[in-house]
């Protein structure tokens, strides 16, 4: 506090002279619970670790700058660590007894495989029943602290070490579907949330511009139809007013509606039907016609859907296929409830709710117009952003002997883990895991009237969750012992 | 009661379920012995937590004071876990077993893992149309703290001739169905138990 004789009082300094101390505490308090999570430790991955080492070196520099940030910084400073603290959730909430842990390895895997080697993800419960993806990190940390001009940005480089080239980003998933990893196939959705931004940064603006004018046109002709009810003079003035704001408004459907289906064609392509049946069984409690314009500029359910069964189209024909030089006719009997449950989406998109709300107001109506007309054009873009590896999209078709033996195995109450017998068995991936298990799933609630209780359910998850844990270890583990036979 | 020797393993194994054999999965030929199949330790544990129970009556303890006695602990593959002398944790085996109708199984511990003072498993056998992973009762009896590695082979399976074989195995009559990871003792379903309990109990 001041004393007696000093400077004459203002606000300015009596809010440094708190803030002064009061962030010293905060930077060390946030440093030191990044420090103990650590040290608790009991996550399934590394990659909690690692966000709590870049809470905790940008939270420890904040606090070693604060003596030379400048008075009318500090306010900022502490915007920034308290948003820093925040994160400290995502760490505590991705413990292993939060998670459904023993696929979190082979999740964060093929996340990484589609993102990248230095993508790191967390994937922790949230109360909230929703799956979203959060982040990138490190990026954001760095933004943040280059524009603190008096800390070198060097200096936090250095301090965070080679986590500076990582990206960072945090997966969420409904707390109380912890289990149910037939939903989780929904991920695929969220990794697909990168791609789409990297699209959506490089190529939305350019192809929104081509479109402007011509839907500023348009809803200026809309409006003057039904022009408001102003004085004459400024009729032009508030016409273009209220054409600016719903132009804004089609923009922000355009965007994030693109983003969605970006999104959902990416979990079709890498999960295949289980990612459709995953978005059939999430949408199915919610209205799924709502207006963009209702729903935060999310496309309504029913068009993703639609969408998403045309991602699908080859796996919802009846096929013979030529496999290893066998004749497989497809779905094939242990496939065909399943098939039979995924056909019935294909007539929930017959019907055209959601098309009517669209096509309900001009903003929604122009937004969806240019999406319908280079849908199929920035979705090959978009698929073509993932690696070289990934670009050839999972169909249950050529899977249909693998996933027939994995549903046999389930049916004998034994986990999916790998394809054929002692001693020709090889682990399985885990796209084929969950659609396997989505076949089961399917075909036990058809046939069998009494499965389905909570206990039936528990113990298909159960099996699903040990497979994807086995799977992983055998693939990663099993050829280094393989070369130790020899 | 004969024991199957590495031929009849490998056949039961290449027939695989509901006749055969399941053990899932086997990582390494060097898993099958002579007339054995070595498995490995899984990564989850259930240790007990001592300071929060004063005594265990197997008998009269609610299910959910139970559940406050353990406390379930994953180690990543490639981590550590240390048991110390005198120290009693749960694991299993890391592999999913399948037993036919008509084979029984013995679980016992490698001699190498012995030799360090680390018993394996008391409860030895396994009875056909078992499903599930194994649960291991790890006790170091020796002086010095043990480094357990989930993947290692940590027990042998031996495997018997069950004469005639049991019709309608492991069907719903049993406390352990399926299960993934180690299993708490589920001894308070002994209904006898309680008969023999009641007069100490009573007496408390």
């Amino acid at each position: 506090m001041p004393a007696t004789g000093s400077s004459p009082w203002s606000e300015d300094n009596w809010r440094e002279d708190i803030l002064r101390y009061q962030l010293r505490v905060k930077a060390e308090t946030i440093k030191r619970l990044a420090a103990k999570l650590e040290h608790i430790g009991d996550f399934p991955t590394e990659t909690p670790n690692n966000l709590s080492q870049l809470i905790r070196d940008s939270a420890q520099l904040l606090g070693q700058h604060l003596d030379t940030t400048p008075a009318d910084q500090l306010m900022n400073v502490n915007l920034l660590l308290c948003s820093i603290a925040e994160h400290l959730r995502f760490i505590e909430r991705s413990q292993v007894p939060n998670t459904p842990w023993s696929m979190i390895q082979p999740t964060e895997q093929f996340l990484k495989r589609q993102a990248g080697p230095s993508t790191d993800f967390i994937i922790r419960p949230q109360w909230s029943y929703n799956y979203n993806l959060t982040g990138e990190f490190v990026e954001v940390y760095r933004t943040n602290i280059k524009a603190l001009t008096w800390i070198p940005t060097a200096s936090w480089e250095a301090s965070i070490g080679t986590l500076a080239q990582h990206k960072i980003y945090c997966i969420s998933f409904p707390r109380i579907e912890r289990l149910n990893c037939l939903l989780h196939a929904n991920w695929g959705h969220e990794v697909g949330h990168i791609i789409a931004s990297e699209w959506i940064e490089s190529n939305f603006d350019q192809l929104w511009q081509a479109e402007e004018t011509k839907i500023r046109n348009k809803i200026e002709q809309e409006i003057q139809r039904n022009p408001p009810p102003v004085d004459p003079l400024f009729a032009k003035f508030v016409v273009q007013e209220m054409a600016a704001d719903q132009v804004n408004d089609a923009m922000q459907v355009a965007k994030q509606g693109l983003t969605e289906l970006i999104c959902d064609a990416i979990g079709v392509h890498l999960f295949g039907p289980a990612a459709l049946a995953a978005t059939v069984e999430f949408s199915a409690p919610l209205s799924i016609d709502e207006s963009p314009l209702k729903c935060d500029m999310y496309p309504p359910w029913r068009y993703r859907i639609r969408l998403m069964v045309k991602e699908c189209e080859e796996d919802l024909k009846p096929h013979t296929i030529k496999l290893d030089s066998e004749e497989v006719n497809y779905p094939g009997p242990i496939i065909e409830p399943f098939y039979n449950w995924l056909r019935e989406s294909t007539d929930l998109v017959q019907k055209s709710g959601d098309i009517q709300s669209i096509h309900a107001t001009i903003t929604t109506r122009e937004a969806y117009r240019v999406i319908e007309a280079n849908w199929e054009r920035i979705r090959a873009e978009a698929l073509k952003l993932l690696p070289q590896e990934s670009r050839e999209p999972y169909h249950l078709l050529k899977r249909v002997r693998a996933i027939e033996e994995l549903v046999i195995r389930l049916e004998q109450d034994t986990p999916p883990n790998e394809l054929g017998t002692w001693p020709d068995n090889s682990p399985v991936c885990l796209e084929d895991i969950l659609n396997s298990a989505w076949v089961f799933k399917v075909k036990k609630m058809h046939q069998d009237p009494d499965w389905g209780s909570p206990d039936d359910f528990e113990k298909l998850f159960r099996l699903v969750l040990k497979a994807a844990e086995v799977s992983f270890v055998h693939s990663t583990f099993g050829p280094e012992l393989k070369k130790l036979e020899k | 009661m004969s024991t199957l020797t590495r031929a009849a393993i490998e056949k039961r194994l290449a027939n695989g379920a509901p006749s055969g054999l399941v053990v899932t999965p086997i990582l390494s030929k060097k898993q099958i012995g002579d007339a054995s199949i070595d498995v490995r330790l899984s990564n989850q544990f259930i240790v007990f937590r001592m300071h929060t129970f004063g005594l265990f009556k197997p008998y009269s303890t609610p299910l959910a004071q139970l559940r406050i006695m353990q406390e379930r602990q994953v180690v990543r593959f490639g981590d550590k876990f240390v048991l110390h002398p005198g120290m009693l944790a749960l694991g299993c085996t890391f592999e999913y077993i399948s037993l036919p109708s008509d084979l029984e199984c013995q679980v016992e511990g490698r001699s190498s893992w012995a030799r360090l003072g680390l018993q394996i498993a008391t409860a030895t056998s396994v009875e056909p149309g078992f499903k599930g992973v194994l649960t291991l009762e790890l006790s170091n009896l020796g002086t010095i703290p043990i480094e357990l590695y989930p993947g290692v082979r940590i027990a042998q399976l031996f495997f018997h001739d069950a004469k005639p074989k049991v019709t309608d195995a492991y069907g719903g009559t049993h406390k352990y169905t399926c299960p993934v990871g180690p299993q708490f003792s589920l001894i308070a379903d002994d209904k006898d138990g309680k008969v023999f309990s009641r007069q100490a109990n009573t007496n408390d």
